[in-house]
């Protein structure tokens, strides 16, 4: 299930990929989940802290737990995150490092695609949560909506048919709404429900759009990295000559994330 | 540097059982196994635990 080339770390080059639009995705998200003040949150699978400083800048928290497997992601999430509600600590999704039933709302931003044993982490969800509590989570709809990335591995299979096995659209079938659904039931949460959250992806030019995707960092820039110059080049030109390029040369993508929540008994 | 609060929902990742909290490590005395605080972070990841015993 995971790759060589899936590699976190350093949370400066994951930022410009992703975590500039994952900060939208994470508004929307907990405007959907609509929780109360005054919950106690766990965020499985933090990473930068992108859903952990949503959490604290509009859900009025009590308390706030990151977990993630990175201790670089972490390093970069507290200093970004200085909210004292806040903590971070290095664990599993699979064997999270919490006490039963301690969390009201146990939630996760991006990450269930990746983890090798994706029923048992919700099950670990939901052990963590209180009666009445809510799991939620949410992956980007790789295989149809998450524009720019769907533009860079369509234009690399193009080119190398041997990137259709690294394709996450392939790769990651969970991420589509009644898989996420049979995984949340599967867990035994209750009232499981679904949403597409569409943000828009504006970038200023095709720079803005292609220079992350040099940064290593994650599958798409990991794939990208492992190519020669002269293949990267060739790459670029097709991804470039399938976008939709504005005349004031901005390019506007839009990105899905397919949301998930269910209930605790 | 870790406060009560969290302490009291901290469990061991492995048995959820209850941890004991030093400065500069987390032992899970039911597990045997003592966790790494790393630039105050707690690392509560099996692979990163060290075997610990009660004799010292």
């Amino acid at each position: 299930m995971s790759d060589h080339r899936d590699t976190w770390s350093s949370g400066d080059t994951y930022e410009p990929y992703v975590g500039r639009w994952s900060r939208l995705v994470a508004r929307d998200f907990l405007g959907w989940l609509s929780a109360p003040d005054d919950l106690r949150w766990l965020d499985v699978g933090c990473g930068t802290g992108a859903l952990t400083e949503t959490i604290v800048s509009r859900c009025s928290p009590d308390a706030v737990v990151g977990v993630d497997r990175s201790e670089e992601y972490l390093a970069y999430a507290r200093a970004r995150v200085t909210d004292p509600r806040v903590s971070f600590r290095a664990g599993d999704a699979q064997a999270l490092p919490v006490k039963d039933s301690e969390h009201d709302a146990v939630v996760s931003g991006l990450v269930l695609n990746f983890v090798p044993d994706q029923a048992r982490a919700v099950r670990e969800m939901k052990r963590a949560l209180s009666a009445g509590g809510t799991a939620a989570a949410y992956v980007w709809d790789y295989a149809g909506e998450m524009q720019l990335m769907r533009r860079f591995w369509d234009a690399a299979v193009a080119l190398d048919p041997g990137a259709l096995e690294l394709d996450e659209g392939r790769r990651f079938p969970l991420a589509r709404p009644a898989p996420l659904v049979e995984l949340f039931e599967g867990a035994g949460l209750q009232d499981v429900r679904v949403l597409a959250i569409d943000v828009p992806t504006v970038f200023k030019d095709f720079d803005d759009y292609w220079s992350p995707f040099l940064g290593g960092q994650a599958p798409a820039p990991g794939y990208c990295m492992s190519l020669s110059e002269e293949r990267r080049a060739a790459l670029r030109e097709r991804v470039r000559s399938t976008l939709p390029i504005q005349a004031d040369g901005s390019i506007r993508l839009i990105a899905r994330a397919w949301a998930v929540r269910g209930v605790a008994e | 540097m870790i406060d009560e609060e969290l302490k009291a929902i901290l469990a061991c990742p492995a048995c959820k059982g209850d941890l004991i909290f030093e400065e500069t490590r987390i032992i899970c005395p039911a597990c045997r196994k003592a966790y790494p605080i790393r630039d105050g972070i707690p690392v509560m990841l099996i692979s990163e635990a060290e075997p610990w015993s009660p004799d010292r």
